[in-house]
């Protein structure tokens, strides 16, 4: 391996690190941590392994077949059933767009202390300029490279000295004690929604042939997908544990998107509260640009248009129309006032009833020699795709009654 | 638009005053306790200089908002005689941690540190009524 490929590894894994943790990660993680403690912690083991597979899957499928994810989805699925699962990554996306704008609003506010509907319309303006003049990777790279400022919730939980036996026991699915099995039930799909959320792997896949990935890039597929989600599972991790140690004994039911910068803060002085407060901000705000891409790709991918960042606007306009159009949507509806970390539940809620649209094509083509000649899955590739997409199915099923029943969590 | 309209309903669950149970009113005591224990965790972390003052302000003025609309669900409810007492001191709970955290962003440091004892001892005293 030359150096300037291990240099790119080494690039796309800091960029997938800081890039795999967004609103929905840190509102999910926090409240599990807040709620549990760490018996949830084998929740984000599954999910992030879930995401790794169908992450190196579609992108394998990208890089070899030169064909994203919904590009598939349609010719597989059938119009009929593509236009449904593109209505409802549709909906998906655009909630979850504007809980992440909104999100970046708040931790605006946090820092700056200006009114919020004046720092949401600063957030779009400020997302749509990097969108619009930095060059794909450098979008990744920046927001993952600032997403970064996270690691400091591994050096709170590491400072808050936890009961490393118990949190390696939460690494095990079991019994749970205290609170309600159902609440319990709620948050594992939360976390398996928030780590496997659709638009990741639309954007994965997309990322793959914007940069023009081939057959010779799978191993930086397979590493990218590997150690980056793995390393972003870390970052849960973190977020878990912390708010175990300091919000589960004092009864603090995490409602804001603060709480966890006041758990860094609390443990590790001002450093420590700036840092989680600009690492939140850029994982938040890189996210939004991802799921506004999302959104676009899908569009121009299911009606043919011409699509692509490496494209110019003028050349792709109906893309890039349409990544606008959803940052303006995604600011009409934080700018109601409604709460972005309610809107995130609700997101990735809705996010897992979408799951099995989106996953069970990308194993289907994954598997056919026609696209993939001799890079089809082979066999360990398949159990993990088939068991993902049991449980996929299951907690699709149980997504909304749970949301329903616990009254999104509240028990 | 289904995502929309089910968010919209989910969202109303537990809205409204109304006539509190004891499970309800438990909810309430309960939902009071995680605001003003997380106020007396800022007020702690303010007062040591370990967050910044605009931080300070902007998430004490958050949390007293959270702590306003439980009052506010609190004021209009009615509950079972036996329960009235615990309804009451709720209420006022509600309305002191409330104020509390509306005076903790400006507050100087040793006011942060007097206004987190007092929001601790308000989510000690809600934390028994949701357990009564």
């Amino acid at each position: 391996m030359s150096l300037k490929s291990i240099l790119a590894v080494a690039l796309g894994i800091l960029s997938a690190i800081g890039g795999f943790v967004d609103i929905g990660d840190i509102v999910f993680n926090v409240q599990a941590g807040a709620t549990f403690g760490f018996q949830l912690l084998w929740a984000v083991v599954i999910g992030v392994i879930g995401i790794v597979v169908y992450s190196e899957m579609c992108g394998r499928v990208a890089a070899v077949a030169k064909r994203p994810v919904f590009d598939l989805v349609r010719e597989r699925a059938g119009f009929g059933a593509g236009l449904t699962t593109l209505f409802a990554s549709e909906v998906v996306n655009l909630m979850t767009c504007a809980a992440e704008v909104g999100g970046v609003a708040v931790c605006l506010k946090l820092l700056a202390g200006l009114p919020y509907r004046l720092l949401i319309v600063v957030a779009v303006v400020a997302l749509i300029v990097c969108a619009w003049r930095l060059p794909f990777e450098w979008i990744e790279r920046v927001f993952g490279y600032l997403g970064l400022c996270l690691l400091i919730f591994a050096v709170a939980a590491i400072k808050l000295h936890p009961d490393w036996g118990e949190v390696g026991r939460g690494l095990v699915p079991g019994s749970h004690a205290g609170g309600s099995t159902l609440v319990y039930l709620y948050f594992v799909v939360g976390l398996l929604g928030a780590a496997m959320t659709p638009y990741e792997v639309y954007f994965y896949s997309s990322g793959v042939v914007e940069d023009r990935w081939g057959p010779k890039d799978l191993r930086l597929n397979k590493v990218t997908a590997v150690i980056g989600y793995g390393l972003g599972g870390f970052l849960s991790f973190a977020l878990m544990i912390t708010a175990a140690m300091l919000f589960l004994p004092r009864g603090i039911d995490p409602e804001l998107l603060g709480s966890p910068a006041l758990a860094a803060g609390d443990t590790l002085g001002q450093i420590g509260l700036l840092l989680a407060l600009v690492g939140i901000l850029f994982a938040v705000g890189g996210a939004a640009i991802e799921t506004c891409f999302s959104g676009a790709y899908n569009l121009a991918q299911f009606f043919g248009w011409r699509w692509g960042k490496f494209e110019r606007p003028v050349r792709a306009s109906r893309f890039t129309l349409s990544w606008l159009v959803i940052f303006a949507l995604a600011m009409l509806v934080v700018m109601t006032g409604y709460d972005p970390v309610k809107l995130t539940e609700y997101a990735v809620i809705f996010s897992v009833v979408a799951l099995p649209l989106t996953y069970l094509p990308i194993l289907i083509v994954a598997n056919d020699r026609t696209y993939m000649g001799s890079y089809t899955n082979g066999r360990v590739a398949n159990a993990f795709g088939i068991a993902y997409l049991v449980i996929i199915l299951a907690i699709s099923v149980a997504a909304i009654p749970l949301m329903i029943v616990t009254n999104a969590g509240q028990g | 638009m289904l995502a929309f309209a089910i968010l919209g309903a989910v969202s109303c669950v537990g809205c409204g005053g109304g006539t509190l149970d004891a499970e309800a009113l438990s909810k309430q005591a309960e939902a009071l306790q995680s605001v003003a224990a997380e106020g007396a965790l800022l007020g702690q972390a303010a007062a040591s200089g370990e967050t910044t003052q605009t931080f300070a302000r902007e998430h004490s003025a958050a949390l007293s908002e959270l702590a306003a609309k439980t009052q506010e669900s609190l004021r209009g409810a009615t509950t079972q005689p036996s329960l009235q007492p615990s309804l009451r001191r709720l209420t006022t709970l509600a309305a002191d941690t409330t104020a509390a955290l509306e005076q903790l962003g400006d507050a100087t440091q040793a006011e942060q540190r007097e206004l987190a004892a007092k929001l601790r001892a308000a989510a000690d005293q809600a934390e028994r009524i949701a357990g009564s």
